[in-house]
């Protein structure tokens, strides 16, 4: 029917405004093929929305809209969007940190606001993705790195992990902004978090005692403090282990009171530790200060080039036996173009490349 | 478009009303659309719905479940000498509840308030409740995050409970939360399943005017507000580790995470008032955080604030005009202060070694007491342990019994006074089981003095000086406060099947100022002898603990 209207709408263009009707008959019918084709784009994404048949991807799975490919790090990946609609786009999980990469991703590749693409995406966190992925309930999920656990279950279910490095995170360290200090080396880190170094003076700041924060036990900053920070061995070969925190009590449910570590708090001899992640741009970051490590302050940039000492990432993780072509590998293509890491840096992460 | 109606006008009106109507209709019919797809006008059928404004066609009708849009400040003044506020004066409206039951699927319990002067006022607030409850019940599911992949979009509800409450009522303010649950069922490839949703709306009413008041009004400096709600709430969300996955040691599920910084809350931020604080609300209007299929609260203390808030100031200044039509003296109580914030607490357990039964001290009490209360809390808790120690436990024991003692302790501030209660829980545990009636293990308790350590449950107020307040000293000099006392009790006793009483028998009371009453014990009435007493049934025109 539109192609219909638009041959009308040809012939009739050389009629002069004189003859009335039949020029009538021309804008109707042009007004009409607007309201059909507004009816049609504009009304459409929210019928797709609704779940009902989407008009853009159909059964296709996501395809990639050209073939431009780029290579990167060994391996090829697409600089072109590929189009999904939400019965098209993987089933996707992750953590929580990882949930606005997820969702701009799924936003960007359905052509859909972020929030209209929220109500899509669910993150189940860390641990439980990858058990989803493992179990075949998820495609592909945004997490940090596998643990041993992670890996046992995968070992023991027979499945195998691809995990993609798609943004970079460091681990930092962080001071009030009026401390002079303006780094550390890892091991003056080492020796405050083992009590060997107590007061800032030592490491040529203030007369000042160090009130080094640690994370609550296993949650996700403290297990990446151990893993980055305390490795190796102290020079009478024991494994290095931080001292024992400052504690506190905080509410529990039902007004109960429980130990717990002590968080953050940030006095002028305070030393804590984050996520760059969360703690750029965040509420009163001007009354902090990110410390240089090894003289490389914590940067977009120096996280990216992995010059900073203490630089991980979050992954992408499919299926190793997912196909060459499948929309979780079609969406993780993406993610490492070019578009894909603006895409993740304007959503607050660091660029992988 | 334009330049062919320009040269043809005058020749073809029915040209441009078709135009007009076409144009209308296009507009209404995506808005219908993006509005509505399966339900009423009112509901949010897309996930976006609900965080966009529509500007397309003005619509009669806003959708009340929209987020208030930002708020205009311009018109507030700054108030420069906003005083603390310890007491409440609550403001004379009923609230007429009712409710709907449909065993099933729904249960619903609503209100409205009577009690206003200008009935306009009145019914635009009851106009906007209803309007909200309606817009509840027909809503679709609400665009928290993932939602679809646990309910597929379009499935209606199978039960609906809603239950609407007025936690702040006082200084012409009137807080409204509306808590809502619904349940899906479906079917999905592992059968039959059931999906539970939570939502929290909220209103806050000037009852002088109808209008509802946003966050920043409730300070005396509406401009620098949020500043100083977004510092409390950054503390309050690194204490409670907000930026890690719950899982670890501590974590505590209810608090709501973030899934990116924290950069600030916004002046339109969803919020009630409680007599304690202010509560904010976290949902599917704040992405920033992940609260599941839920909404997550934060209470944020009054007392953070002190000097800073202006409620009675701005919306309660005595110059205004009563807007009630009841005329007589406002009944008050305290802010309630939290002890439950751990930031202002200081707490601790004991255990005891040395003991051939297990025992434990708990205590909690804010910090900076003064002195004297201070000095009472050393006392007390000493007391306690001594306590501990002198206990023997019975030679009587059959086996599997265990003698066990437990001792809490705890401080509330009170607008200026101190209240401490004090439990002390002795029982005969059988096979590590606490029995339902507190059999005592131990022989010596009744030796003891009749304050402390006799009575399981002991309270008393006192004053800053550490002077402990009589409950005479707590009425008006012209007021026979035992006849008062009697005649409350006996209101009560009824209600509870309770004897009813005469004042003789009301001699040696313990008794403590809480928030909203007093807490009494009446030892000559032996079992009957506790019964609290709201400051409202007393009159608190009868009362001195609210003069300045």
């Amino acid at each position: 029917m539109p192609e219909e209207i638009t041959k009308k709408e040809t012939t009739n263009s050389n009629r002069t405004g004189k003859e009335s009707k039949p020029l009538r008959r021309v804008v109707t019918i042009l007004v009409m093929f607007l309201v059909i084709l507004m009816f049609g784009a504009g009304c459409g994404r929210e019928t797709e929305n609704g779940g009902t048949q989407a008009d853009n991807g159909g059964d296709s799975g996501g395809q990639t809209q050209s073939g431009e490919e780029k290579d990167s790090g060994g391996q090829t990946y697409s600089d072109d969007a590929p189009s999904f609609t939400p019965e098209t786009y993987p089933r996707v999980d992750g953590s929580t940190v990882t949930i606005p990469l997820s969702e701009a991703l799924a936003a960007r590749l359905m052509d859909m606001t972020p929030e209209e693409a929220r109500p899509y995406i669910l993150h189940n966190k860390t641990h439980q993705a990858y058990v989803n992925l493992i179990e075949k309930k998820a495609d592909l999920i945004f997490v940090t790195s596998p643990s041993e656990e992670e890996l046992a279950l995968a070992a023991s279910s027979g499945v195998e992990l691809e995990v993609i490095r798609v943004v970079s995170e460091a681990f930092v360290f962080l001071v009030n902004a009026d401390n002079p200090i303006a780094g550390l080396t890892p091991a003056d880190l080492q020796n405050i978090y083992t009590g060997k170094i107590t007061n800032w003076s030592e490491v040529g700041g203030k007369d000042l005692d160090i009130i080094p924060y640690q994370r609550p036990v296993n949650s996700g900053s403290q297990t990446g403090f151990l893993e980055m920070v305390m490795t190796g061995l102290t020079p009478d070969g024991t494994e290095l282990k931080p001292m024992d925190p400052p504690m506190e009590q905080i509410v529990a449910e039902m007004g109960q009171l429980i130990n717990a570590v002590a968080s953050f708090e940030n006095g002028e001899g305070a030393l804590g530790y984050s996520y760059f992640y969360f703690v750029m741009d965040m509420w009163g970051d001007e009354n902090i200060k990110l410390l240089e490590v090894d003289g490389i302050a914590p940067t977009p940039e120096s996280i990216t080039a992995g010059t900073y000492p203490f630089t991980t990432a979050y992954y992408a993780v499919v299926r190793r036996d997912e196909p060459e072509n499948s929309p979780a590998r079609q969406v993780v293509s993406w993610l490492l173009s070019d578009g894909g890491q603006t895409l993740a840096e304007e959503t607050g992460y660091v660029r992988v490349k | 478009m334009f330049g062919l109606n320009r040269t043809y006008q005058g020749n073809n009106r029915h040209l441009t009303i078709m135009l007009l109507i076409t144009f209308l209709l296009l507009v209404s019919g995506c808005t219908q659309n993006a509005n509505t797809p399966e339900t009423p006008s009112d509901d949010p059928p897309s996930p976006s719905a609900e965080s966009e404004t529509q500007t397309a066609v003005p619509t009669a009708k806003i959708d009340p479940l929209k987020p208030a849009p930002p708020p205009d400040l311009t018109h507030l003044i700054t108030i420069l000498n906003p005083s603390n506020f310890d007491t409440l004066y609550l403001n004379p409206i009923s609230l007429s509840t009712s409710q709907q039951d449909v065993p099933g699927a729904l249960w619903q319990s609503t209100f409205k308030i009577e009690g206003l002067k200008d009935e306009s006022i009145q019914d635009a607030i009851n106009n906007d409740l209803n309007s909200l409850y309606e817009a509840m019940e027909k809503a679709d599911l609400p665009p928290y995050r993932g939602i679809y992949q646990r309910i597929p979009p379009g499935t209606p509800h199978t039960m609906f409970t809603l239950n609407a409450s007025a936690p702040f009522n006082f200084e012409n303010l009137l807080s409204v939360a509306i808590y809502s649950d619904k349940t899906y069922t479906f079917n999905d490839p592992t059968g039959e399943r059931s999906e539970y949703i939570g939502r929290l709306e909220t209103r806050n009413y000037d009852l002088r005017t109808g209008d509802k008041i946003p966050l920043p009004a409730l300070f005396a400096n509406p401009e620098t507000a949020m500043h100083r709600i977004n510092d409390e709430v950054a503390k309050m969300l690194s204490s409670q580790n907000s930026d890690e996955e719950p899982g670890f040691e501590n974590g505590l599920y209810w608090v709501p995470r973030l899934t990116t910084p924290f950069k600030g809350l916004e002046a339109n931020q969803k919020y009630y008032l409680q007599t304690n604080g202010i509560v904010l609300v976290f949902d599917h209007q704040t992405p920033d955080f992940d609260t599941g299929f839920y909404p997550a609260q934060i209470t944020l203390p009054f007392n953070l604030f002190e000097g800073e808030i202006a409620i009675r100031q701005r919306f309660a200044d005595g110059s205004e005009t009563n807007p009630y039509l009841n005329t007589g003296a406002r009944d008050q109580q305290f802010v309630q202060s939290d002890t439950f914030f751990s930031q202002q607490l200081i707490a601790g357990e004991e255990t005891f070694e040395n003991t051939d039964f297990r025992a434990f001290l708990h205590y909690r009490y804010p910090k900076d007491l003064p002195p004297a209360i201070q000095a009472l809390v050393v006392t007390t808790l000493e007391e306690s342990r001594l306590f501990v120690k002198s206990l023997k436990a019975d030679e009587n024991l059959a086996p599997g019994e265990e003698p066990y003692c437990e001792i809490a302790l705890d401080i509330t501030e009170v607008g200026p006074f101190y209240t401490l209660r004090h439990s002390v829980y002795t029982y005969k545990l059988t096979d590590g089981v606490r029995p339902a009636t507190g059999l005592s293990a131990f022989t010596i308790r009744e030796d003891q003095p009749l304050d402390l350590m006799r009575n399981p449950a002991y309270f008393a107020s006192y004053d800053a000086d550490g002077h402990r307040i009589s409950l005479e000293s707590c009425f008006d000099a012209n007021v026979d406060y035992k006849a008062l006392i009697a005649a409350v009790y006996n209101k009560q006793a009824l209600l509870y099947g309770y004897p009813s009483v005469d004042k003789s028998q009301l001699e040696n009371v313990i008794f403590s100022i809480g928030h909203t009453g007093f807490e009494c014990f009446f030892p000559d009435l032996g079992d009957y002898g506790y019964m609290g007493m709201e400051y409202k049934d007393l009159g608190s025109e009868n009362l001195t603990i609210f003069n300045e």
